[in-house]
Order: structure tokens, then sequence, then C-alpha cells
């Protein structure tokens, strides 16, 4: 597997983990009512957005670098 | 009389693997880092599984600090993915400035584990204190070791390693690729401690 492989894996994980950290600060009771974990959750999900967008960018600019 | 043997595919894909001889060793190394952190993760899931009392991380650790640190360990795979790319688009100027900026992710990832540490420490929270803490201190601090290792590698690839961009500039690039594959694992690593030892809610407090 080379780097770039590797890369864009490592980026599907890291989306996930936003999802899932933005998940957490919004609905888990160790979180509720605590204004910075709801930006935090709300930053989350837009991190991991952004990330796809990074990740299809990144997949298209490197079609030929293996 | 002496003569030179090259060493084959130091540089060039071996037709039957289509590995260069790094990244096939760089491979099995990697395979023996997951047996080593895949039995530190079982060991804490048999560990929480047994245990009556379990802490809720967020309740002693600090969640915002590791927050921080994912955020800093992502964007450092970036820049080193893009360091590489800039070698094999025979940007060297661009390579410096990628795998600095891959250098500064460590320190400061590091900067923020010892104040993370510190905290813990000076509030007498040590691995003796609970199975918990010993697990977060073990597994985080051997992360941390992992780091430290992937930046002596990176700082010589910034420094004194560069110097093969002159003689063997294809070589060069396949051991910037190698080191982002080492990176990336660690990366890797984090992306599963953080969620497993601050997210995870506890039992029985």
């Amino acid at each position: 597997m080379s780097l770039r492989a590797f890369h864009v894996f490592f980026i599907t994980i890291s989306v996930l983990l936003c999802l899932g950290f933005g998940a957490w600060c919004l609905g888990s009771e160790y979180a509720q009512g605590k204004w910075a974990y709801t930006a935090a959750g709300i930053v989350s999900f837009l991190l991991g957005l952004a990330l796809v967008f990074y990740e299809i960018a990144f997949l298209k600019k490197t079609k030929d670098l293996e | 009389m002496s003569a030179e043997i090259a060493i084959p595919y130091n540089d060039t894909e071996r037709p039957d693997t289509g590995l260069y001889n790094a990244k096939l060793g760089v491979w099995l190394f990697l395979a023996s880092e997951v047996m080593l952190f895949g039995a530190l993760f079982s060991s804490y899931i048999l560990l929480r599984v047994a245990s009556d009392r379990w802490e809720h991380g967020a309740d002693i650790l600090n969640v915002p600090l590791a927050t921080l640190n994912t955020v800093v360990l992502i964007a450092s795979s970036v820049t080193m993915v893009l360091s590489w790319a800039a070698l094999k688009a025979h940007n060297f100027a661009r390579y410096r400035r990628c795998m600095g900026l891959t250098f500064l992710a460590g320190v400061i990832f590091l900067i923020v584990k010892y104040i993370e540490y510190s905290g813990k420490l000076g509030h007498g929270l040590v691995p003796a204190t609970s199975t918990f803490m010993a697990i977060y201190f073990t597994m985080t601090g051997l992360h941390a070791l992992h780091v430290i290792g992937g930046m002596i590698v990176n700082g010589y690839l910034l420094g004194p390693g560069a110097k093969m961009w002159q003689t063997e500039p294809r070589r060069f690039t396949n051991r910037v690729e190698v080191a982002g594959l080492y990176w990336h694992f660690v990366d890797l690593v984090w992306i599963f401690l953080f969620p497993t030892l601050y997210l995870l809610p506890g039992k029985g407090m």
C-alpha cells in the first residue's frame, strides 16, 4: 500500500472520528448543557465535512501519484 | 581489486511484490506495531470488561487538550503526505516547508502532552492510582515515544538526510514515503486512543 492509499484510509477514519466526536459532544450525558461542547460538536461535524472535501480533492489531484 | 555491488530494488519496485526494499521493510515493522498496540487494546478491553468500576475518561482527563492534539496530528498527516507529493513534483523547497510543518506539529503534540501529564501528576493521578490510569499512562506514553521516534526520522530527513536528494532523488523520495507511512500509523493509533480513553463512558462510578 502506498502512502497515498494509506493517507486516504487515514482521512476516512478521521472523518468517522469527527462525526463520532460531534455526536458525543451533542448527545452524551457528560457534555449536555455545556455550550463549549455544543460548539465543539458543531465544529467537529464541519471539520468532518471539510475532510471529505479535502479527500475528494486529494484523490483528484494525486491520481498519478503512486 | 574492489567491486561495488548494487543492492537491487533500493529505488525501484521488485516485479513480483510491487514493493521496493524499504516499503516492504516498513510494512513488516508496522505489522509488529499492530501486534504491540493490538495487545494493549486487548488488555484494555479485558480489564474493562472484568472490572466492576471504571472511570469515565472525560471526568479525569482533559478532553479539550486531547481534541487539540487530535487536530494537530490530523493536520500533520496532511503536511506529511504533501511533503512526499512535493518531492514527486521535484519541488524541494515545498518539501522542506511541509516537512518542517510536520516536525512542528510533532513538537506541539508533545508540548500539549507534557501539559496534560503535568496536570495529572500535579493532582496525584499516577499509574498506581487505578487500572484506568495505568492503562492511560501506558498507552499514551508508548504512543508519545512513537511520536518522538517519528520526529527523529523526520528531523533527519529534514536536516542531514536531505543531502541524498542531490545524489539519489528517487531513493530519497522513497525514504520520505516510508517515513510518511510510519507517521500515518502513529497518527492512526491516536485516532483510536482518543475515543477509547477520553470519550467512552465509565461504569459503576
